[in-house]
C-alpha cells in the first residue's frame, strides 16, 4: 500500500504581512515524483524551506514520514536529500572532501563515498577538484551528488536542473527515474515545464501562495498547449489551419524575403500528425514550437478573467 | 556537534594560526623595548605623571594608582593584553557572525539545516570553536611570554604570574563571544546592525570605561563594563580574582544560554 511521505495540513507562512503560503493542503505518495510548479515568487521555495523548518509555519502544520517538520527536523532531515535553488558550497574544499564530511555527518554507513563516485562518473564530475571557482552547472553537479548518495527516501529539489547542459539534464532525469524506480519519493520544484513532463508523475500548482491545483502530468499536458511560428516561401494562407479545431490566435505577416511567417497557438488535445499535414502543404523554410509559459498555462487552466 | 566543531576549526586554522603568530611578533616588539622602559623607568614614571590622567586611562585600563611604566604587570596589561582582547574580541565577533547571518546571507546555512544537525547542535559545534581559537591564542601567547623569562634578564614574572593573567584573559573574550553568539540569534540577518552592537560592545565600551577611570560622574558606572573585571596587571600582584572570574563566566553563560534558547526559534533568513 502506498503511504503519503509528504502531508501538509493548512500549511501558512507570513514574512510580515505578506503572505508567501496560504493553507497549503498537499499529500505526496511513496515513490512518486511530484512537480511543484509556480512562477518566481509563487511560493515554492518558502513551501520548501518551511518542510525543512529553516522557516517555521505561521499557521497549520506539515509531516514528513509522519513525523512533525517542527518538532522532529532532525530525524526527517537524516532521511532527506535536499538541493537548493541558490547553492553556495564552502569553496575552500574539495569535492572528496565534502563527501567525506558529509559522510561523518550523516553518519553514513559503508558504500555512501563509493555511491558519490559513482554519481560522480554518472555526471562527468571530478571530485578531486576544489569547489572553489566552480561553474553554476558544475556546483549544481556537487549539489546532486550530496542529495543523492546517501540514498535518501525522499530527495527534496529546488529548480534542480537549473545550469545544466542538456546532456547532464539527460542523466539527471535517469537519476531520477532511477530514485522512482527504487520506491523513493521525489519532490521537486521548477519551472521548466519540459522537465516536468518528462519526469513527473504529479503536480502541484502555485500560485500567490495558494495552491491552485494537483493534476497529472497527463491532464496538465493535455491542457497545455505549444505555439508553432512557421516560416514559408510564398504569400501566407492560413485557411487549412482554421479548419482544425484547437487552433487559435493565427496570426500572418508578410517578409521582405518574399516569403511569410504564420503563427499560431496549437491547443494540447489537437492531433499533431493533423498539423503536420497541412504544414506539408506549404514550402516550409523553418518551423519552431514552443513551449508555453507557466503563466500562460494558468491562463489557460482558469481562463483569462480569473487568472 | 563534533562534526560542525570540527569543519569550522579545518576552516580557520590558518587564520587562527596567523593571528597567533602576529600576537606573538607583537609581543616580541613591545618586548624589545622593555629592557630600555626598565632602565629609565624613573624618568618615564615622572613623566607620564605629569600627564593627564585621561590620557593615561585611554592606554591602560588598570587602576591608575598602580601605574609604573617598568611593573612588568602594568606592561603585560597596558602594552599586551589589552590590545589582544581587543583582536581576540573582534574574531570571536566574526566568528559568530560567520557561523549565522553571514552564512544565511551567503547560502552555506541552507546546505548546513538540510543535514541531521539541529540548530542547537550547530550553536555548541562554533562556540566550541570559538573557545577553541581563543584558547589556541591565549595559550601561545603564553608561551610567547615564557620565552621572553629566558632571554630578558629584567622580564621577571614567574610562571603562574604570568599563567594566570594570560589565560584568564578567556573570560571577558568569551563574554564577548556570547554577546556576539546572542546577537546572532537574536537578529534577522536582513537587518545590519548586528555587527555594530559587537563593534560598540568592543571598542565602545573599552572607550567608554577608559573614561570611567578619568572622568569622576562615569565612576559609578565602571562596573557595568567587561574591562573593569580583568586586569593583568592586578592579577600579577594580587593573584587571580575568582569573584572576577565567577562573575565573567557567568554573564558569558547567561549570553549564550540565551544564544541557545532563541537559535531554536530564528526565522532563518535561508
Amino acid at each position: 500500500m502506498t503511504q503519503s511521505i509528504i502531508e501538509t495540513h493548512n500549511l501558512t507562512h507570513h514574512y510580515g504581512s505578506f503572505v508567501a503560503l496560504q493553507a497549503v493542503n498537499l499529500t505526496v505518495q511513496q515513490g512518486e515524483i511530484f512537480g511543484f510548479l509556480g512562477p518566481n515568487g509563487a511560493g515554492k521555495t518558502t513551501a520548501i524551506r518551511t518542510l525543512l523548518d529553516f522557516i517555521r509555519p505561521s499557521a497549520g502544520s506539515a509531516t514528513i514520514f509522519g513525523l512533525d517538520t517542527v518538532q522532529d527536523s532532525v530525524a526527517i532531515r537524516r532521511r532527506i536529500g535536499y538541493l537548493p535553488s541558490e547553492l553556495a558550497l564552502w569553496d575552500n574544499w574539495t569535492g572528496i572532501q565534502y563527501v567525506r564530511w558529509l559522510e561523518e555527518v550523516r553518519g553514513a554507513t559503508n558504500g555512501y563515498l563509493k555511491e558519490a563516485e559513482r554519481l560522480a562518473a554518472r555526471l562527468d564530475f571530478d571530485l578531486a577538484r576544489s569547489l572553489k571557482g566552480m561553474s553554476t552547472g558544475m556546483k549544481r553537479k556537487m549539489g546532486l551528488i550530496a542529495a543523492l548518495a546517501h540514498k535518501p527516501e525522499l530527495l527534496i529539489l529546488d529548480e534542480p536542473s537549473t545550469g545544466l547542459d542538456p546532456l547532464m539534464q539527460a542523466v539527471f532525469h535517469e537519476l531520477m527515474q532511477e530514485a522512482r524506480s527504487e520506491g523513493r519519493t521525489v519532490f521537486l520544484s521548477s519551472h521548466n515545464l519540459p522537465e516536468v513532463e518528462a519526469i513527473c508523475d504529479r503536480v502541484g500548482i502555485i500560485r500567490q501562495g495558494q495552491l491552485e491545483a494537483v493534476e497529472s502530468v497527463s491532464n496538465l499536458t493535455r491542457v497545455s498547449f505549444r505555439w508553432l511560428t512557421l516560416t514559408v516561401a510564398g504569400p501566407p494562407t492560413v485557411n487549412g489551419f482554421q479548419q482544425i479545431a484547437g487552433i487559435t490566435d493565427l496570426s500572418t505577416s508578410a517578409l521582405p524575403t518574399g516569403g511569410s511567417q504564420i503563427r499560431m497557438r496549437i491547443g494540447g488535445d489537437v492531433s499533431m500528425d493533423t498539423v503536420i499535414k497541412q504544414v506539408a502543404q506549404f514550402t516550409v523554410e523553418d518551423m519552431r514550437f514552443e513551449h508555453p509559459t507557466l503563466e500562460e498555462i494558468f491562463l489557460t487552466y482558469y481562463g483569462e478573467g480569473e487568472a | 556537534m563534533i562534526a560542525t566543531f570540527r569543519k569550522a576549526f579545518w576552516d580557520s586554522r590558518m587564520g587562527v594560526l596567523w593571528l597567533a603568530v602576529g600576537l606573538a611578533l607583537y609581543a616580541a616588539m613591545m618586548m624589545s623595548f622593555y629592557p630600555m622602559l626598565v632602565a629609565q623607568a624613573a624618568e618615564l614614571d615622572d613623566m607620564i605623571k605629569k600627564m593627564p590622567k585621561q590620557m593615561i586611562g585611554m592606554f591602560y585600563s588598570g587602576d591608575l594608582d598602580e601605574f609604573s611604566v617598568s611593573d612588568p604587570g602594568v606592561f603585560l596589561q597596558g602594552r599586551y593584553m589589552l590590545w589582544a582582547i581587543i583582536v581576540l574580541g573582534v574574531t570571536v565577533g566574526n566568528q559568530a557572525f560567520n557561523a549565522f547571518i553571514n552564512a544565511e546571507r551567503t547560502g552555506t546555512m541552507d546546505l548546513m539545516l538540510s543535514l541531521p544537525v539541529s540548530r542547537r547542535g550547530y550553536l555548541l559545534g562554533r562556540i566550541g570553536h570559538t573557545a577553541l581559537t581563543v584558547l589556541v591564542v591565549l595559550v601561545v601567547s603564553l608561551i610567547v611570554f615564557l620565552g621572553f623569562t629566558l632571554v630578558v634578564d629584567e622580564w621577571t614574572l614567574s610562571v603562574r604570574q604570568q599563567a594566570e593573567a594570560i589565560l584568564a584573559a578567556f573570560f571577558p573574550v568569551m563574554v564577548i563571544a556570547g554577546f556576539a553568539y546572542m546577537i546572532n540569534a537574536l537578529i534577522p540577518s536582513s537587518r545590519h546592525f548586528g555587527g555594530g552592537l559587537v563593534y560598540v560592545f568592543v571598542f565602545g565600551a573599552y572607550l567608554v570605561h577608559s573614561f570611567c577611570v578619568t572622568i569622576e560622574a562615569l565612576e559609578p558606572i565602571r562596573p557595568l563594563f567587561l574591562y573593569d573585571y580583568y586586569d593583568a596587571g592586578q592579577i600579577t600582584r594580587e593573584g587571580l580574582n575568582w569573584g572576577h572570574v565567577v562573575l565573567l563566566s557567568g554573564v558569558a553563560l547567561v549570553y549564550l544560554g540565551v544564544a541557545y534558547w532563541r537559535i531554536d526559534q530564528k526565522e532563518l533568513g535561508v
